[in-house]
């Protein structure tokens, strides 16, 4: 079932993780956790943009929302952490829903806009929270409790949150690919496709829209209460736009409309980051890597828009059951239809 | 037959990866009403904006005065004296009347020029003259029909391309615009009409063409088509 | 529940005043006395950071006019103006000698564009056309300035000339291919996000590399332009303005009178201006004059190009209909090229009056953008005289919120990124069509 482009590519990603924990187990769960950090995120975007095609480039600012949210509740309340987790995602749910309700009947320009503002504002916000509160401001929110306390061992508390958090990454993944293939994602790619068309058979798009960013806001809240609990201490200025676009990347690289894919290109883009990251200790070009990647992350996004618009593994068909009885029955009839969504490889 | 304007040949054309034309041909002589008839999705626009080089042409030649302009660009047509009014969206609205104008003679180099073309023009549609300082995107439909033909006019064409230029118009304007066509080509100008409206569209014309499906499913002196006891009644709904 | 746009205005705008009295009544006596003395000058802030708005805000509603998206790497190309006038003003001459570096940039630049323009006379490419000369202008103003000493005019040169290219690049090597390919609104402006981040980077590389190589530090520098500082007093009835950046240097300052009696130019004693005279009315410098001089020459320029020249309205009416347009012989790709280039100069000069007035770095044109973007939707994306209004209405909030801040609590103005985007956001909610709607509606 799965496409042969992206089964290569995820061999080849799971080969390199392997190697990677066959050298430094710690390092390799580290990578792990933002691989499953990043991977919600970009899932929650590819909801947004891949199904319904909004163009969010705020994500960093839902993600702080949920940090923080999460952060400030158990630093200054001690909250437990299940339920700042809770917490984190309906926050974030709440800004989304507040920056869709004027933006998602417009044109798509000012919901681009208007997210990346409000992601800028966020960020500024928390850069001017007063140091001396329990949001810290430009130095950061300390005091975060550590979640899975009962566990003694360092190594072993990591290994249980990574793997809660890998664990959180694969319900979001089931619930996306649920979603993806009811009525609800279907009539998102059908608003995505032709508004208007789904206006005229009676859809509320707007509706549907508002749902979409404001899901898609509480998956990346979720994440940002991931992040919080992970390094137990938050910077505004790690919340940079920059982190959007990495995860547009992600997004785009995968292919829009495909979870497996977005997984995917959330692995390349990280594997990509963490290789260069070791290339840079060996080899010396007169470049500075960090800002390289960020000029490569900016070249990705055009050379894949203009060349593969689709990802690499492209979006594939809904499956109803309508489309599985088409399948046993009219293979051959299913393959055109096939080639019409712009899929090129056959299953 | 040298004097055939536009000339196409085994014309295949569409959007993207949609074939809308499958093999057209057609031609029009100097000074002639060519009109193209046809129901609904039969490709009759798409054969203008075909040789216009909107839409792509995967096979085939276009031809105009003996030259091959296949998918050529818009801009240099037009530069070589075709005139193309659009179904819809035929003027700039945010201009106004006398402005539109102006645009339609971009071409002409020569100030004095374009304010003798424009007082011609103006001859020809002189309920234009009250309406010169007025935004083109106040005028009624009937009026931007006249506005959109006389910018066309305003290039001196040797050939123009008209796409429904009656459709959604009241049967008042329908004839006035008909008429002007007529007077259009007696000034010497090559016509080619697509026309929803296939009688009237027919009753000006010297020649005329019915689409069907991408194809052309006859081709004749339009009293021909009028006459024809079957293709009236099977594509055209004419009695 | 379902309100007319007009009636949510309304209600909209209610709540609002009923706000502003509340905060009115809430901040007290205290503050505004300290806020009312200020009133001039904000006026005169705002002009400043108006024009500044204007200047970067026009090139995003040209390019959004024919391009139809909105351009993320607008500010992008400002910085690059920017730091382009930077590197020219401080190191085209370095020690008193020409510097080396530049000379070979000058030289490269003047050759490709020879390069180019015989290419354009070959090939009669449009983008061509614009791009030889232009870096044979840009080569030749270095070498120029290398052997001269660079004055800010160059420097304004080469900013408007460098933005310009970038500007005139990114369309016809990205968002020309990806439109003519269909790429959707939402590809268009991530495919600009892509491009903002590699011009960014590239900079920031280059700060990098001038970091690592000339030991030379060009991040978070001023410009190192000297501003003159103008300060003016009421003094019975009449309105002196002196220049005061001489005050230190000599005994008498020039100064302007204007009263009842006309306009006369005195010298003041500086000493009585630094010891004896009152707290001044107004300050301001040399660039609030630069900046409305040219907002006012741009305003003038674009008129007359709209109305009045055929190349003008052309571009307005390629902006209206582009088919229709090529219908009517128009070449649209040169008219689209036209408008790419002169948001691209005009960004140019506003990036390098935002580094005179602030610092340069890298980020300089993403601080900016983001104000800009809240002044375009304001203005009603696309229509030039409400970027224009929503400019100065946005500035004027900023500036007349910072002075409240401050009057509060000096620690507070940390918040002023806050005001524009919140204004931002109350005309999401009240009139998203921003201002040109308003203005439609009336006609």
């Amino acid at each position: 079932m799965v496409d042969k482009t992206g089964l290569i590519l995820g061999i080849i990603v799971a080969g390199i993780i392997a190697a990677f924990a066959a050298v430094n187990v710690s390092y390799t769960l580290d990578l792990i956790f933002f691989l499953a950090f990043y991977a919600i995120a970009a899932l929650s975007l590819n909801l947004e943009y891949g199904y319904a095609g909004l163009s969010n480039f705020g994500k960093v600012g839902f993600i702080a929302v949920g940090a923080y949210t999460a952060g400030v509740l158990s630093a200054a309340y001690g909250v437990p952490f299940p339920l700042c987790l809770i917490a984190a995602a309906i926050a974030a749910a709440a800004v989304g829903a507040f920056i869709a309700i004027p933006t998602v009947k417009l044109r798509e320009d000012y919901l681009g806009m208007s997210t990346i503002i409000i992601g800028e504002m966020i960020r500024i916000l928390l850069r001017n929270t007063p140091t001396n509160s329990v949001w810290g401001g430009v130095f950061g929110l300390r005091g975060i409790k550590p979640p899975f306390d009962f566990i003694t061992n360092t190594f072993e508390r990591t290994i249980a949150y990574v793997g809660l958090s890998v664990v959180l990454f694969f319900f979001t993944y089931i619930l996306l690919e649920r979603w993806g293939n009811s009525p609800l994602g279907r009539v998102l790619k059908s608003i995505r496709d032709d508004e208007l068309a789904s206006k005229s058979i009676g859809k509320f798009t707007y509706r549907y829209k508002l749902l979409a960013l404001t899901l898609g806001s509480a998956l990346a809240g979720l994440a940002g209460a991931l992040y919080a609990f992970y390094f137990l201490y938050l910077n505004p200025d790690t919340f940079l736009p920059l982190v959007t676009f990495l995860i547009w990347v992600m997004v785009i690289i995968g292919g829009m409309a495909n979870n497996a894919g977005v997984v995917l290109g959330t692995a390349i883009v990280i594997l990509i980051n963490r290789l260069t990251q070791i290339a840079k200790d060996y080899i010396h070009l007169p470049l500075e890597p960090n800002y390289f990647q960020a000029m490569l992350v900016g070249l990705l996004i055009i050379l894949f828009l203009m060349f593969r618009p689709q990802g690499l593994v492209p979006e594939k068909p809904v499956r109803t059951p309508a489309w599985r009885v088409l399948e046993e029955r009219a293979p051959k009839e299913i393959d055109y239809l096939k080639e019409g969504e712009g899929g090129e490889e056959n299953e | 037959m040298t004097d055939k304007v536009i000339e196409t040949k085994d014309l295949v054309a569409g959007y993207g990866k949609m074939v809308i034309l499958h093999g057209i041909d057609f031609y029009v002589t100097r000074q002639e009403i060519v009109t193209i008839v046809g129901p609904n999705g039969s490709g009759k626009s798409t054969l203008l904006k075909a040789i216009l080089g909107i839409a792509r042409v995967l096979k085939g030649k276009v031809y105009y005065e003996g030259k091959d302009i296949t998918n050529e660009r818009l801009d240099k047509i037009s530069k070589m004296g075709v005139g193309y009014v659009p179904q819809t969206n035929n003027v700039f609205t945010n201009l106004t009347v006398k402005e539109n104008l102006e645009m339609g003679a971009y071409t002409i180099k020569d100030k004095k020029e374009v304010e003798r073309r424009m007082e011609e023009v103006l001859d020809i549609f002189p309920d234009l003259r009250g309406r010169l300082k007025q935004l083109a995107g106040s005028l009624s439909g009937g009026e931007r029909q006249m506005l959109a033909m006389a910018r066309a006019l305003m290039a001196k064409p040797k050939v123009m391309l008209l796409d429904e230029p009656t459709a959604a118009l009241s049967p008042k304007y329908v004839d006035l615009v008909l008429n002007k066509i007529k007077e259009i080509r007696d000034s010497g100008v090559t016509i080619i009409l697509v026309e929803q409206n296939a009688r009237k569209g027919l009753e000006i014309a010297d020649r005329g063409y019915v689409l069907v499906t991408g194809k052309v499913a006859y081709t004749g002196p339009a009293r021909e088509i009028l006459e024809h006891p079957e293709i009236g009644k099977l594509y055209l709904g004419l009695k | 529940m379902h309100l007319s746009s007009r009636a949510k205005l309304l209600i909209g705008l209610a709540i609002v005043v009923v706000l502003a009295a509340y905060v009115y009544q809430a901040l007290g006596p205290s503050v505004w006395s300290k806020v009312t003395p200020q009133i001039p000058q904000i006026f005169i802030d705002t002009l400043l950071l108006g024009n500044l708005y204007f200047l970067i805000a026009v090139g995003i509603t040209m390019t959004f006019t024919v391009a139809k998206f909105a351009n993320f790497a607008h500010g992008d190309v400002a910085t690059v103006g920017a730091y382009a006038a930077y590197l020219l003003y401080n190191f085209a001459v370095l020690s008193g000698a020409p510097n080396g570096f530049a000379v070979q940039v000058g030289l490269v630049g003047v050759v490709s564009g020879i390069i180019l323009t015989l290419a354009y006379l070959k090939t009669k490419n449009s983008t061509l056309m614009v791009l030889g000369p232009a870096l044979l202008v840009m080569g030749a103003v270095v070498l120029f300035a290398c052997y001269t000493g660079a004055n800010l005019w160059e420097a304004t040169i080469e900013a408007m000339l460098a933005s310009a290219v970038v500007s005139l690049l990114s369309h016809v090597l990205v968002y020309k291919p990806l439109s003519n390919r269909g790429a959707s609104l939402v590809q268009l402006m991530v495919a600009s996000i892509g491009v903002a981040l590699f011009i960014r980077y590239a900079l920031y590389e280059m700060t990098w590399y001038s970091r690592q190589y000339f030991k030379q530090e060009i991040t978070y520098q001023n410009f190192g332009v000297q501003l003159s500082n103008f300060q003016a007093w009421i003094i019975n009835g009449t309105l002196v303005i002196a220049n005061t950046t001489a005050s230190f240097a000599s005994e008498y300052i020039p100064a302007i009178k204007i009263g009842a009696g006309g306009i006369a130019f005195t010298k003041l004693n500086a000493l009585d201006v630094m010891f004896k005279f009152p707290q001044p009315v107004l300050s301001f410098t040399d660039l609030y004059i630069w900046s409305t001089l040219t907002v006012l020459a741009v305003i003038i320029g674009m008129t007359l190009l709209f109305k009045k020249t055929k190349i003008g309205k052309a571009w307005r009416a390629v902006a209206n209909n582009p088919v229709l347009a090529a219908a009517c012989g128009i070449d649209v790709d040169s008219v689209v090229n036209l408008a790419w280039l002169v948001a691209g100069a005009l960004a140019g000069i506003g990036g390098l009056f935002w580094a005179i007035q602030t610092q340069i770095y890298p980020e300089l044109g993403w601080m900016i953008l983001l104000n800009a973007f809240a002044v375009a939707v304001l203005g009603g994306l696309g229509s030039f005289w409400g970027t224009f209004a929503a400019s100065y209405i946005l500035a004027f909030a900023e500036q007349f919120g910072v002075s409240v801040l401050a009057a509060i609590n000096p620690q507070y103005t940390g918040y002023r990124f806050m005001i524009p985007f919140s204004v931002f956001l109350l005309v999401l909610y009240l009139k998203p069509e921003g201002l040109a709607g308003i203005k439609t509606r009336k006609a």
